[in-house]
């Protein structure tokens, strides 16, 4: 087990689950597989465990095994389990299936040890989450789906792009650091594009409510926490990902505002706490990287948590949006209780996993004086607290009571899953040593000190101040917002019109071209008799006579004029023979 | 915005509670960024973050991208939108 990567146990039992027809059994392994995996994590894999091959005149290292790739692994296989446990009540083969590949082929990028075995999970992980999109059910979910693949291709193209250019500058196919090279910045914009760096976040926000309830769990673990674990390997220190990181922190926090559909407000501040790692992975130092791991570790569990709680709501009355739902708290407590533990964690309370982990990566932008970087995480926290913690609880669950939307009861597996996750969020916020001992370098920081505890609750208590007097402004609204998907949506017309109706015109007038011809050739070859008379039915020769008096008049020509031919040819090829 | 006289006085009461707490626990305020080690800077700074937020984005959204309209279908925005319980 210390030389198997844990990918071949997940994808192993993606392809189990899909030929499995028992609903009991996939459920088992769908679960189990991910438990298997964190055995091995804990038990049978530790720092340096490698198993390399050579393949063509490659050589490989699908596991490499180090203390960045295993925090990354823990937390991938405790949020598959969770996931699992999530999905229980789910009786969807193929989507069981693509979320477990799915699990599985994030694993297997987060232990790639060199640059192909990369790009191939990369890519795997595409298709396998694409699936889960599209699987959703909703109205929009086969054309969000499609978006979706459609931008992680073009993201994996880039990134392929850059690989191969940095093999054939006489690059190493090791996946390390990169240097400023045009190869390295292919490879970033492959990177960029999954961590949903704005401007190309948009297909997160666009795909991730239209998946199913219990597939949005499991994307919103995986895709943005790969993309910070390649840029943490290969681009640590480089600044321009501070601002980037700064701008997607504040960019999700503003478009949340706007949000009426409860998945996709959730969805912006993914883009918005991804930014906090992002800028930790910018500032680059051994506290930053901590910093960004550990809020990616934090993250994956509270925000499985928070899309677990939206799910159960649109789960249980069938509405997504805040202007559908609102006054059904007292008949989903459970829900809201762990709904807002998830809330708290994120929001950074004392004693919830943000605590520790957020103030890690701020403590980071301190120690290197990037104020501006420190004020603005703190503006972003700000904004997270009013909307996760505030905004999506209040006008989702409070409010005057709503006899008019019928609460169905939430499976009993959805609420031991959104439970565990919650046990975990305050375990982390009580006991931080746990988390911080997983992480690729020793920590000394201790966040619990009384400033920064007094600190914190009076920035988000008067937070709280804050939305209660202008709760009137921010209730949902029935709109859409545009954002940089915008663009793309709205050139797909004009791009089938210039690049693709132009070349299916070619390829449809060639195609009729070859059936024509091979119509005809076929009509005089097996029956001449008929066959002439139909094609010089059609000659101005014959214009206005029968095709059977054509044929008389002309007696058998064919037969005839091919004779004709086969002589003239013939005479040729002798008087050619006689004059060489 | 209108404030009742309830709220005024839990809003006041709760920066004195603030106050009371720096006071009383806090020995050392760290200096993240100028100014923020000023005595009740935290307060401030959340209120002050979460309106400037909310009106800030409101204002964009509805200048330029909320839409009643869906964009990309034409149809109009539904309050209530009819869906389907999902697993």
């Amino acid at each position: 087990m210390d030389s198997l990567p844990p990918a071949v146990i997940m994808v192993v039992a993606a392809v189990l689950v899909a030929l499995t027809p028992a609903g009991i059994v996939r459920k088992v392994i769908a679960v189990g597989a991910p438990l298997l995996v964190l055995a091995q994590l804990i038990w049978a894999l530790d720092d340096g465990n490698s198993w390399t091959l050579t393949w063509l005149s490659f050589d490989l290292e699908p596991l490499r095994a180090d203390g960045l790739s295993m925090v990354f692994g823990y937390v991938f296989a405790i949020a598959a389990v969770l996931s699992g446990i999530y999905a229980w009540h789910l009786n969807e083969r193929y989507q069981q299936a693509a979320a477990l590949a799915y699990g599985g082929t994030s694993l297997g990028v987060v232990f790639a040890g060199d640059l192909l075995t990369l790009v191939l999970f990369w890519e795997l992980m595409a298709f396998t989450s694409a699936y889960l999109v599209w699987a959703g059910g909703f109205p929009g979910s086969r054309g969000a789906g499609m978006r979706y693949l459609y931008v992680h291709l073009v993201g994996g193209s880039v990134l392929l792009a850059g690989v191969l250019w940095h093999l054939g500058t006489g690059g190493s196919l090791d996946f390390t650091l990169f240097e400023g090279t045009i190869a390295s910045w292919l490879i970033l914009g492959g990177f960029a594009i999954n961590a949903a760096v704005v401007p190309m976040h948009a297909w997160l926000s666009d795909a991730y409510p239209e998946a199913g309830i219990a597939g949005s769990v499991f994307l919103s673990a995986f895709t943005t926490k790969t993309a910070v674990y390649v840029m943490a390997r290969g681009f640590a220190g480089w600044e321009i990902l501070i601002a980037l990181g700064v701008i997607m922190a504040l960019y999700g926090v503003v478009y949340a505002v706007l949000e009426n559909d409860i998945r996709r407000l959730l969805a912006y501040h993914i883009i918005s706490q991804v930014g906090y790692m992002v800028a930790g992975v910018g500032i680059g130092t051994e506290i930053a990287i901590n910093g960004a791991v550990s809020h990616a570790f934090a993250h994956v569990i509270y925000k499985g948590l928070l899309f677990m709680g939206a799910g159960a709501a649109i789960y249980a009355t069938g509405r997504r949006t805040l202007t559908a739902l609102g006054g059904i708290g007292d008949r989903m407590r459970l829900v809201v209780v762990l709904y807002m533990v998830g809330a708290f964690a994120i929001s950074a309370f004392p004693l919830f996993s943000g605590f520790v982990t957020k103030s890690l990566m701020v403590y980071a932008a301190e120690q290197e004086h990037l104020y501006w970087v420190v004020a603005s995480l703190y503006l972003a926290s700000v904004g997270t607290f009013l909307h996760t913690g505030l905004k999506l609880p209040y006008f989702t669950w409070f409010g005057p009571r709503r006899d008019d939307i019928r609460v169905g009861p939430v499976p009993r597996s959805m609420l031991v899953a959104m439970f565990l996750a919650a046990a975990l969020c305050i375990g982390i916020g009580v006991y931080p040593d746990a988390l911080y001992n997983l992480l690729p370098f020793p920590v000394h920081y201790e966040p619990y000190t009384a400033d920064h505890v007094v600190r914190t609750l009076q920035l988000l208590g008067f937070t709280a101040v804050g939305f209660w007097l202008l709760r009137g402004k921010l209730g949902g609204e029935a709109t859409i917002t545009l954002d940089t998907d915008w663009f793309y949506r709205k050139a797909g017309t004009p791009l089938r019109v210039l690049l693709q109706e132009p070349l299916e015109a070619v390829f449809t007038g060639a195609q009729r071209g070859v059936d024509w011809t091979t119509r005809t050739a076929t009509q005089l070859v097996r029956t001449p008799a008929s066959g002439w008379p139909a094609i010089l039915g059609r000659s101005r020769y014959a214009q206005g006579v029968d095709a059977e008096t054509t044929m008389r008049r002309l007696g058998r020509p064919p037969l005839g004029l091919a004779l004709a031919g086969i002589v003239v040819v013939f005479g040729l090829f002798v008087l050619l023979a006689e004059l060489t | 915005m209108s404030i009742d006289r309830l709220t005024a006085v839990l809003i006041a009461v709760g920066v004195a509670l603030s106050a009371l707490i720096e006071v009383l626990f806090v020995d050392h305020r760290e200096r993240l960024f100028v100014g923020s080690d000023i005595p009740l800077f935290w307060v401030g700074f959340g209120l002050a973050a979460c309106i400037v937020i909310i009106v800030a984005a409101k204002w964009v959204g509805h200048s330029f991208l909320m839409k009643h309209e869906d964009p990309y279908t034409g149809e109009h925005v539904e309050a209530e939108p009819g869906e389907r319980p999902d697993g």
